[in-house]
């Protein structure tokens, strides 16, 4: 075998390793969408769990004024869910607001709340998941169905 | 000599080529195939939820069982008509696991219905029930809540119970009417 003909097979080697290598990649591209997917999915269903639980308390007579209060902080988790080993930590805030869900010139005592929600997942050191953002976050409405006339 | 120490080469270089083709070919497939069952696995839990959180679930009036592996309320079901709901897994393993099933029985007529669908879960104790504090209840008049913690399985490439791919899913819901009691 000459010269020429070892690069070649090299060559060929190295081609063949880049083509698997690619192929691999993909595939593991692939698995981690889908786990992250995965955890997307399941935070917002922590949302929506907490969502329902604030109606519910709001359809039972608790009125928004005293509602408000306990979730203030957006910095502070207000509850860890772990979920197949996978801290989930949740994050409310809420809002005095309109029915549009605008905030400016609420009046007082509000008959709308925003609530504001985010779901952080620490998959790894330094790889996390998040569903809703400190400024763009998922948002619901609540209306204080008793102050309504 | 260089002829034959060339061929020698070449055929270890050839063989070690078309291992790796192979070993390669069977990993992508293998890769494949749990992309695919995961997937469809997310497609089944997804089913589930919706069915339950929007239909099932959606109107739970008065809870009158609450075990780990059978969850039983009246409910106001599409079209009017108040039914007992039970969602039940059985503790009898059918093949890979546990199926899940819905039986619904109306209060006035006392028709039953079943539901079951073909899914199967790798564990049967599946609920957990809170009250309004999120404190876990055991009593059917004290729940307001109810986690779920469906796994839901289905075999790998393999095809053995050895080799099994798991998709986790936990639901919760929050019964608004039993709220006003």
């Amino acid at each position: 075998m000459n010269m020429g003909q070892m690069l070649l097979v090299l060559l060929g080697l190295a081609l063949f390793s880049t083509i698997l290598m690619s192929y691999y990649n993909t595939f593991t591209n692939q698995i981690d969408w889908i786990e992250k997917n995965q955890i997307q999915k399941q935070a917002l269903r922590i949302i929506d769990f907490e969502f329902q639980r604030i109606e519910s308390r709001v359809i039972s007579g608790t009125r928004i004024a005293s509602i408000m209060p306990e979730y203030q902080n957006f910095f502070t988790p207000i509850d860890t869910f772990y979920i197949h080993n996978l801290p989930y930590r949740l994050y409310l805030r809420a809002q005095p607001s309109h029915a549009t869900g605008d905030t400016l010139f609420v009046p007082d005592p509000p008959q709308y709340m925003k609530m504001h929600a985010r779901v952080v997942t620490q998959r790894g050191l330094g790889d996390s998941v998040q569903v809703g953002m400190i400024d763009v976050s998922v948002t619901k409405i609540f209306g204080d169905v008793f102050s309504m006339d | 000599m260089g002829a034959l120490l060339d061929s020698i080469g070449a055929m270890v270089v050839g063989s070690l080529v078309l291992i790796t083709i192979l070993t390669s070919i069977l990993n992508f497939q293998q890769l494949n195939y749990n992309i695919i069952t995961v997937t469809n696995l997310t497609d089944i839990s997804e089913k589930i939820f919706k069915v339950f959180d929007q239909y099932y679930m959606a109107n739970v009036e008065t809870v009158v069982g609450s075990e780990p592996s059978h969850f039983s309320y009246h409910a106001t079901l599409e079209g009017g008509r108040k039914q007992l709901v039970e969602i039940i897994i059985s503790d009898n393993k059918t093949g890979i696991g546990y199926p899940l099933m819905v039986k619904t029985t109306d209060i006035l007529t006392n028709e039953e219905k079943i539901d079951a669908g073909s899914y199967i879960l790798a564990d049967y104790n599946v609920f957990t029930y809170y009250n309004r504090d999120m404190v876990e209840v055991a009593s059917p008049d004290s729940v307001n809540n109810v986690m779920m913690e469906l796994t839901f399985l289905d075999k790998g490439w393999k095809g053995d119970e050895n080799d099994m791919i798991y998709y986790y899913m936990t639901i919760w819901k929050s019964f608004k009417k039993t709220y006003l009691k």
